[in-house]
């Protein structure tokens, strides 16, 4: 059971699960620590391999920046100056969007598992490089170029990258280098 | 390094150690700089000791945990792979052969790469050969997971390969940690160790899946030719890359066969490819200049004449089209 969760947070941190069982998951993450510990830890692992940074959150980072937020006093007059956001501020807003899609998903259950859930996930999942409607229309138009295949054998031929890289079919992932010209 | 990276490295690699690397005493005089010492310590080490843990891949944008297995005796060596994720799939490379099991479809894939030794880290049995075309440098140590750890980074003299940076443990001797950077030092690939130790024995496991219901499906079979054979010859090739091997076979499911070439420059690898054009399974765009790539893979294709050449590496987009534009047309009585 741990492994299958284990496993759902890594395809949800990697954009692959369905949003319906990422609901179950986030819900599942709120209501257990464990899971919530695991879930944090994949997500450091996953953040620092893909960007090479880590900025560390408090469990309760969430918490004190809507507290601090409460505190703030109100502005009438809009201000001129703007400031550019910070990262902290970005990650502030992710993990407060995070943790109100839970706790409404939560308390919330007479509400319809419909267009709710979906727009609720769409704000809580990490940013994909594609959207699932992208993705899947670059995978439609890749499968109208026979090139994809070609290129499949070849890279299996190449090297051993086919086996660690997880893509049991690689069209969705050519990248153009548009119009590369040497000179 | 800063204070979260430091903290994340030492969440990250709880490394423990059942055993101790014995240093290789034979390897010390082989190399002249300390960078080069250390590498030719870590491939005794990779080679030599049984070791086991969780490394997590990222290629082409995707992160791919895995559990890996190293079991070393007599010389002889066995990697083996499980994947965490799916596909659920268990590869294992005994010595030149390498086989690819896939749990859901039942599949087993068997592909013969006698050029390759390692799924974390290929690098030439004599790190000299490397001298002509990439510095290797020992960077100020770094302290992972509150062990130390050599840095050592390979950097090109041209532009026309990649650099690589390689973590090693001061205790292992082994990578904690490999990534490739482009010429703007943007990581293209990675790969870490988020646990590893070091056991004195490691069992071989049998790659063969006694399945009458479910033989063998696919043989990627690798018979080393000469490369006076291939219908093509380089006119030009970047410095340093030699031909490997070379290989014609069959391919995409059909009896028309491929040339293959392989070339290397002791770390980086191109393969060049010729077929006939064949407008059900070909489609190179001539009419415009494209290198396409699949994470640190760039490949580049042309047509000459009635055949359809494609040039593919782990190099800059430069490189595979350089090569590509040196290609020719053997002729047909030209030895």
């Amino acid at each position: 059971m741990n492994n299958t969760l284990h496993q759902k947070i890594s395809q949800f941190l990697d954009n692959d699960l369905a949003d319906p069982e990422a609901l179950e998951l986030l819900q599942a993450i709120h209501s257990d620590n464990a899971l919530n510990q695991t879930y944090q830890q994949y997500a450091i692992i996953s953040q620092v391999i893909k960007t090479g940074d880590y900025i560390p959150v408090k469990p309760d980072f969430a918490a004190q920046i809507s507290a601090r937020i409460e505190q703030e006093p109100y502005h009438f007059n809009p201000s001129l100056k703007k400031s550019a956001p910070s990262r902290y501020r970005w990650y502030a807003v992710a993990a407060s969007v995070l943790a109100l899609s839970v706790l409404v998903v939560h308390y919330d259950k007479q509400l319809t598992p419909t267009s709710h859930q979906a727009s609720m996930l769409s704000m809580s999942k990490p940013a994909p490089p594609l959207t699932n409607k992208t993705a899947s229309q670059l995978a439609q138009n890749q499968s109208q170029k026979p090139l994809n295949k070609r290129i499949n054998d070849y890279l299996q031929a190449h090297n051993n990258s086919v086996y660690t890289s997880g893509e049991t079919n690689t069209a969705a992932s050519l990248t153009s280098v548009t119009s590369y010209n040497q000179k | 390094m800063s204070v979260g990276k430091y903290y994340l490295l030492v969440f990250l690699l709880s490394v423990t150690v059942s055993a101790t690397a014995t240093e290789p005493a034979h390897l010390e005089t082989e190399t002249t700089s300390p960078a080069k010492a250390l590498l030719s310590k870590m491939l005794h080490a990779m080679a030599t000791l049984n070791y086991q843990g969780t490394v997590a891949f990222l290629k082409n944008g995707k992160l791919e945990p895995m559990k890996y297995f190293h079991a070393a005796k007599k010389g002889a060596e066995q990697e083996r792979l499980l994947s965490l994720n799916s596909p659920m799939r268990e590869i294992i490379r005994d010595a030149g052969k390498v086989s690819c099991f896939y749990k859901t479809t039942e599949q087993l894939v068997v592909d013969y790469r006698p050029f390759e030794r390692s799924f974390l880290l290929d690098l030439p049995d004599n790190l000299n050969d490397l001298d002509a075309l990439y510095q290797i440098e020992l960077l100020p140590d770094e302290d992972v997971a509150m062990l130390p750890v050599h840095v050592i980074l390979i950097k090109p003299k041209d532009t026309l390969r990649y650099s690589h940076k390689i973590w090693l443990s001061k205790q292992q001797l082994l990578p904690l940690k490999v990534s490739v950077y482009d010429e703007q030092g943007e990581v293209l690939e990675q790969m870490v160790f988020t646990e590893l130790h070091v056991f004195p024995d490691l069992p071989f496991v049998s790659a063969n899946k006694p399945d009458p219901n479910n033989p063998v499906q696919q043989t990627y079979a690798l018979q080393a030719q000469s490369s006076e054979q291939a219908g093509f010859y380089l006119k030009q090739i970047p410095k340093g890359f030699k031909e490997v091997f070379f290989t014609r076979r069959p391919m995409h499911n059909s009896e028309q066969p491929v040339d293959h070439l392989l070339l290397s420059d002791g770390l980086a690898s191109v393969s060049v490819y010729m077929e006939p054009i064949n407008p059900q399974i070909n489609n190179a765009r001539n009419d415009e200049e494209h290198v396409d790539s699949v994470g640190a893979i760039h490949f580049y294709s042309r047509h000459i004449n009635d055949y359809e050449l494609t040039v593919m590496g782990e190099v800059p987009p430069a490189t595979v089209k350089l090569i590509a534009e040196g290609i020719a047309l053997r002729a047909p009585n030209k030895p």
